[in-house]
């Protein structure tokens, strides 16, 4: 190497074009090509100052996306707390002027909802809901898988662009009324999902939502077929309405939990915070109720009529929105369905022991065999597995 | 413009699209705030917390919409942050007490599946680098060519002139360029010339 070469080649290091471009992996490589071609005599000082600047960098490191995701979780909820301190004062007042909004919205909110159309249940009853593809559609047709133990999916506000597990992606958006994405969660996944209303859904293991993609009617209207919660967003003279096939639920801004199994015929909403009318839509009365925390309305086999339930400790219900159920004197038949119906799995119990309650935390791990040892263990039974059939049975071993 | 809107019950989200584009800087700047944070200190909690305040701040106003090069306004501020938190946890400690900062580059062993000659090349050139230089020259050529920053940019982040940032550099890769032991390692190597 003679020292004439290494004077092109510091040239080079010393250049912020060349080191800004080399450095950015989509301008590099054209960058490298054009140099090259306007010095042509130059080309081995300039592959030589590329594996200089290698040699001088060091190794990338990349850090696990759960572990980024964990963080920005923890950033945006500080920055919330944050700005609720600063902002005390103008809450009260803010707070005052909701409950009024809340109480005049409920009001004119019924006169939309018979007025709206059914575009949306059109367009789930023409989609394909088949839940063995769980993912997200948009709105142009791509569909896009969802990975990660805990996915978030978070809308912008013009819906055009969303995060799905930190990667963004964009969306054409139109100001048509009848644009739709469809989510499909998979079995043993809640999907934490963030509408461009700020309105949140954890979406339940195996269910299905549409929604549109920005809320362009006067009435924010979507679809489910499965389990989720909610937490909407109040947004003025724009009632947000759960349908499902049996039974709707409108609200203006407040806290639910929203359950509409097809298969079972088996409709429910659970109400945590403000107020929310339900109004069953098979039969001709269209019968209509409205809940107040704690209650739990739902129409169940062959009826019309909504029936109300009152439900001790609600929070308890809505607990797999944080990855575990809270358990308290729970049924065990009752929590192996539900089990059953998140993983999608069989399971079977003998009806000596459906009597038996049981009290607990249980998370809800990916897969079902771990949450059901440790039912066998918190309930001293014994667990097999034949065919993706499990059975629990009484535990023979006697323990002094 | 406030860059919150109510919700309910005293709860308070923050702008759903400034938000958005925020995590969309911090998702794609995070490994290089991470691994320029570790060449500062080994303690990852500082480095996280100190990542973390520097987005809620952001988050909590929309300056950094008049700002035109937001990511190194990020690394800036990361780096205040940084150095302000490692300071006040060594203030505990008075005998570890430091005024002048110290950036030091920590090479570690390579345990990838890369080629072997540019194990070597890197080890003989860091070698070099953590000897016969400053801490303050590593962290130009640490921001130069990891980061791909130019003059001006590096010249806000240690706030000096551009032109002693030019200096700095062109004195530290010259010097680099014409030490003959170093030269005769690399002479040695076949990966530099293909």
């Amino acid at each position: 190497m003679k020292t004439e070469n290494w004077n092109f080649i510091t040239d080079l290091l010393l250049d912020d074009s060349f080191t800004s471009n080399v450095t950015d992996p989509s301008l590099s490589h054209q960058y490298v090509e054009a140099l090259k071609k306007e010095h042509p005599d130059k080309e081995k000082e300039i592959v030589m100052a590329l594996n200089t600047m290698k040699g001088i960098k060091s190794e990338d490191k990349s850090y696990s996306m759960e572990h980024k995701r964990a963080m920005w979780d923890k950033i945006t909820e500080k920055a919330a707390l944050t700005n609720k301190k600063r902002r005390k004062s103008i809450a009260l007042f803010v707070s005052i002027a909701a409950t009024v909004l809340l109480i005049i919205g409920l009001g004119i909110s019924s006169v939309f909802y018979f007025t709206g159309n059914e575009k949306i249940e059109q367009y789930a009853l023409n989609l394909s809901s088949d839940i063995s593809t769980p993912g997200l559609i948009l709105s142009d047709g791509r569909q896009l898988s969802i990975q990660g133990e805990q996915p978030t999916i978070t809308y912008s506000e013009d819906g055009s662009k969303l995060i799905i597990d930190g990667s963004l992606k964009v969306q054409k958006t139109t100001s048509r009324e009848d644009v739709y994405n469809q989510l499909i969660a998979p079995y043993g996944k809640t999907i934490n999902l963030t509408l461009s209303d700020g309105t949140r859904v954890w979406v339940s293991s195996g269910s299905r939502l549409i929604y549109p993609p920005s809320f362009n009617r006067k009435v924010r209207e979507i679809y489910l077929d499965g389990e989720a919660y909610f937490e909407v967003a109040s947004v003025k003279n724009k009632p947000f309405i759960v349908k499902t096939e049996k039974m709707d639920t409108k609200v203006l801004g407040t806290k639910f939990y929203v359950q509409a199994h097809a298969k079972d015929d088996m409709y429910s909403t659970l109400l945590l915070e403000g107020k929310v009318v339900l109004s069953e839509k098979k039969s001709k009365s269209h019968h209509e109720v409205s809940l107040k925390p704690g209650q739990q309305g739902y129409v169940n086999q062959n009826q019309n009529k909504i029936r109300i339930n009152e439900v001790e400790n609600p929070e308890n219900k809505i607990s797999w929105i944080h990855g575990y159920f809270r358990l308290e004197n729970e049924r065990l038949d009752l929590l192996l369905k539900r089990i059953a119906k998140y993983y999608n799995v069989k399971i079977t119990l003998p009806e000596s022991l459906t009597p038996m309650v049981i009290s607990g935390k249980l998370d809800l791990k990916e897969n079902p065999e771990i949450v059901l040892n440790d039912i066998a263990v918190l309930a001293n039974l014994e667990l097999t597995q034949k065919e993706k059939i499990y059975f629990f049975k009484k535990n023979e071993m006697i323990i002094n | 413009m406030l860059s919150i809107k109510k919700d309910k019950k005293n709860k308070y989200t923050l702008n759903k699209e400034y938000t958005n584009e925020l995590a969309s800087i911090y998702y794609t700047q995070f490994d290089a705030l991470y691994s320029y944070g570790k060449r500062f200190t080994s303690d990852n909690f500082l480095i996280e917390d100190a990542i973390q305040n520097v987005f809620v701040n952001l988050m909590l106003d929309d300056k950094y919409k008049k700002i035109d090069n937001i990511r190194n306004y990020v690394l800036v501020s990361f780096r205040n942050e940084l150095i302000r938190l490692i300071n006040k946890s060594r203030k505990h400690d008075l005998l570890d007490q430091v005024n002048e900062f110290e950036f030091t580059s920590e090479y570690s062993e390579n345990e990838n599946f890369e080629n072997e000659e540019l194990k070597i090349l890197r080890s003989i050139i860091s070698n070099y680098l953590l000897k016969s230089t400053t801490s303050r020259q590593q962290e130009i050529i640490y921001l130069k060519y990891d980061l791909g920053l130019t003059y001006e940019e590096i010249s806000k982040i240690l706030k000096i002139t551009i032109e002693s940032c030019r200096t700095l550099a062109y004195r530290t890769i010259k010097k680099m360029a014409s030490d003959p032991e170093l030269l005769k390692k690399l002479k040695a190597l076949k990966t530099l010339s293909q």
